[in-house]
């Protein structure tokens, strides 16, 4: 995450000292196998600058034993969003060193069984996410650098319990891991590990580095309910090359051989590889459109091209409107939009009129851009899949389409033209981890919003009695990939529908009409004469408020808190003839 | 050393030289620490183990601060 410099952990801590159980905000437990005052501190420093306030619960030092595994422990009755283990190598060294070596890998065995057994005991709180902190590989190599080939030396063996905790990670669903030995190696291993802080204090390592670990553990939050960074939006001169196109002309921008154009190559490549990841790549440039697109079309030494753009700006208007509109057009939040410019005077404007954007400094000198940013950590991911591999081209078709769309005057006529085809087909393994993170991620078009865990959605899948579909979409474009879900419930003659939701990529497209026609169709055929749903409104889905009011359902129910029941008669169900033809997905 | 008790409590303080942990609110052991670790910063030096516990108030620490840059 990125804080202004003036954020150092001193500051943080002092922001994050007081606080109350009470507070508004997620509940995160800190489990320590060490002191958890300075990290709980920072954590709770680094949320509230952040704007993610935090509450924390800590149980007595070094007690994560007796309370995880007691079900009476206050653990469960703080009902945490969220639980950390703090891991503390220092503590895990005695007890290693202490064995005999004969026996140090049944004892490793036994402390990495143990850990991974707490970890899997907290991951079965309700819709819990859990984050462990890996343990530092230790700097103490009994063998010099032969250390890394003798199975049971210290740093081999706490390597071995780090794969451990990443394969609890990946069989459990809602586990993550922090890498705290790059975040060490990072800061320098011998200013990591002040062993007069632990033996002193039991501080897991010089606090100077806990804003970055802590803040990592908020990334992992952040990217698990679907708040990541989406975008990274780019000014082009001296960012994307050196000097001023406009000015030095297309020949005299530096980029690779040229002067110092080797450092703006390599925050090129650092660009596309975030692209391949998913992260969409916009340009918001002050220049003329024609003029800025040239680089990309003709310099040699470009890395990126037109094509790695999902959307392209270049005029003369503010760079605030122009964010505006990028994030518009790309129908994402602003706040999931990173801006980098290397001007103060922008960087400034947009923080002031575009303060839900992220924007970072960026050093002076351009062979500092990638590791600053790097250091940042801007882009945790909380899974990858293909979906996420295709995503910027999905964005970038989109931004195609819409402008399209501004071409013609109707949208009936557009949307004819678009070849819709829908895949409309029952849950699978094959696609249970993407529908598990739509679930985790959708939060404008969500009627209950219901976070189902990757287990629920399994069972849905092997009950007879439900009916969990997914949808995808194609045009004439391309693939917009898996982009809805609908659960419905047997429930006596009716079906109830307990979770619809549609990526925003898709809306406005009639697809929710087409869902509705399939779903009337499965309950047809299953005998079911009623379809129900509920909107249950949260912050983020006004959007869908009168979802099923426009789908032509009745009222039967309003709720206290805006919670209103829908229902929707299948003999009177009148086909929709949405522009979009359901297709049978390959074999 | 007042600049230090006030970037670490993120308030003004009043201190004298026989002023102890007990006179002062949330000089508790966390603060301590980081009271330690913030002198280390402002006047580029560092306490040794033995050194981080020793300072009992106000005075002993500028005293042991003092000895460390002579």
């Amino acid at each position: 995450m990125y804080l202004p410099d003036e954020f150092d952990y001193i500051r943080l801590m002092g922001l994050g000292r007081d606080h109350s159980e009470t507070d508004d905000g997620s509940r995160v437990a800190v489990l320590g196998f060490c002191t958890t005052d300075y990290y709980a501190a920072v954590l709770r420093g680094l949320g509230r600058a952040g704007g993610f306030p935090i509450v924390t619960y800590e149980p007595e030092y070094n007690t994560v034993h007796q309370t995880v595994l007691d079900a009476d422990s206050p653990l469960y009755s703080f009902q945490p969003d969220f639980v950390i283990f703090l891991t503390a190598v220092q503590a895990l060294r005695n007890v290693l060193l202490s064995a005999d070596f004969s026996n140090r890998a049944r004892v490793a065995d036994q402390e990495g069984e143990q850990l991974a057994s707490l970890v899997r005991q907290a991951a079965g709180i309700p819709s819990v996410t859990v984050v462990v902190n890996e343990f530092v590989v230790p700097y103490e190599r009994a063998w010099g650098n032969f250390s890394a080939r003798v199975d049971d030396s210290l740093p081999s063996v706490v390597k071995g319990i780090n794969q451990r905790l990443r394969a609890v990670a990946a069989e459990t669903g809602n586990v993550y891991t922090v890498d705290c030995d790059h975040i060490a190696s990072w800061h320098g291993k011998r200013f990591w590990f002040d062993e007069r802080l632990w033996f002193y204090s039991k501080s897991f390592c010089h606090p100077e580095a806990l804003p970055q670990i802590a803040g990592q553990a908020i990334d992992v939050f952040r990217a698990v309910r679907g708040k990541s960074i989406k975008c990274v939006a780019l000014d082009l001169d001296n960012v994307l090359w050196g000097g001023v196109l406009g000015d030095d002309g297309l020949e005299g921008i530096r980029l690779g051989e040229l002067g110092d154009g080797e450092a703006y190559v390599q925050l090129q490549l650092w660009l596309k590889e975030l692209r391949s990841r998913g992260i969409i790549l916009g340009v918001c440039s002050k220049n003329d459109e024609d003029k800025a697109r040239e680089p990309f079309q003709r310099h040699r030494d470009m890395v990126l091209t037109e094509s790695d753009i999902s959307c392209f700006i270049a005029n003369w208007d503010s760079k605030a409107d122009n964010l505006r509109d990028l994030a518009e057009r790309l129908n994402i939040g602003l706040d999931s939009v990173v801006f980098l410019d290397d001007s103060p005077f922008e960087r400034n404007l947009v923080r002031e009129l575009a303060p839900e954007a992220c924007v970072p400094e960026l050093p002076q000198d351009p062979a500092d851009y990638v590791p600053y940013l790097e250091s940042l950590n801007l882009f945790e991911a909380a899974q990858f899949s293909d979906e996420d591999r295709k995503r910027a081209d999905f964005y970038r078709s989109n931004v195609l389409r819409e402008d399209e769309h501004r071409k013609i005057a109707s949208v009936e006529e557009y949307l004819a033209g678009l070849e819709m085809e829908a895949e409309f087909e029952r849950f699978d393994d094959l696609h249970l981890p993407r529908i598990a993170q739509l679930v985790q991620r959708t939060n404008q078009f969500n009627l209950t919003t219901i976070r189902h865990s990757a287990e629920e959605l399994r069972q849905f899948a092997d009950d007879p009695a439900c009916f969990p579909y997914y949808v995808t979409l194609t045009d004439r474009f391309g693939e917009n990939g898996l982009i809805s879900i609908v659960i419905g419930k047997r429930e006596g003659h009716r079906m109830e529908v307990v979770t619809w939701l549609m990526s925003c990529r898709v809306i406005s497209r009639r697809l929710e009409e087409f869902v509705l026609d399939q779903l009337v169709e499965l309950a047809r055929e299953a005998g079911i004469a009623e379809l129900r749903g509920t909107y249950v409104p949260t912050t983020k889905n006004g959007l869908v408020a009168k979802h099923y009011e426009v789908l032509g359902f009745r009222l039967v129910e309003e709720g206290p808190n805006g919670t209103t029941t829908w229902e929707h008669s299948v003999a009177e169900h009148v086909p929709s003839g949405a522009p979009i033809e359901r297709k049978v997905p390959p074999a | 050393m007042k600049e230090v008790f006030e970037e670490v409590l993120g308030r003004q303080v009043a201190l004298r030289d026989e002023t102890t942990a007990a006179d002062v609110e949330g000089w508790d052991s966390v603060v301590h620490v980081m009271l330690i670790l913030a002198s280390e910063r402002k006047f580029d030096l560092r306490f040794e183990s033995s050194e981080i516990a020793n300072a009992a108030n106000v005075g002993e620490f500028v005293t042991l601060i003092q000895t460390k840059l002579a």
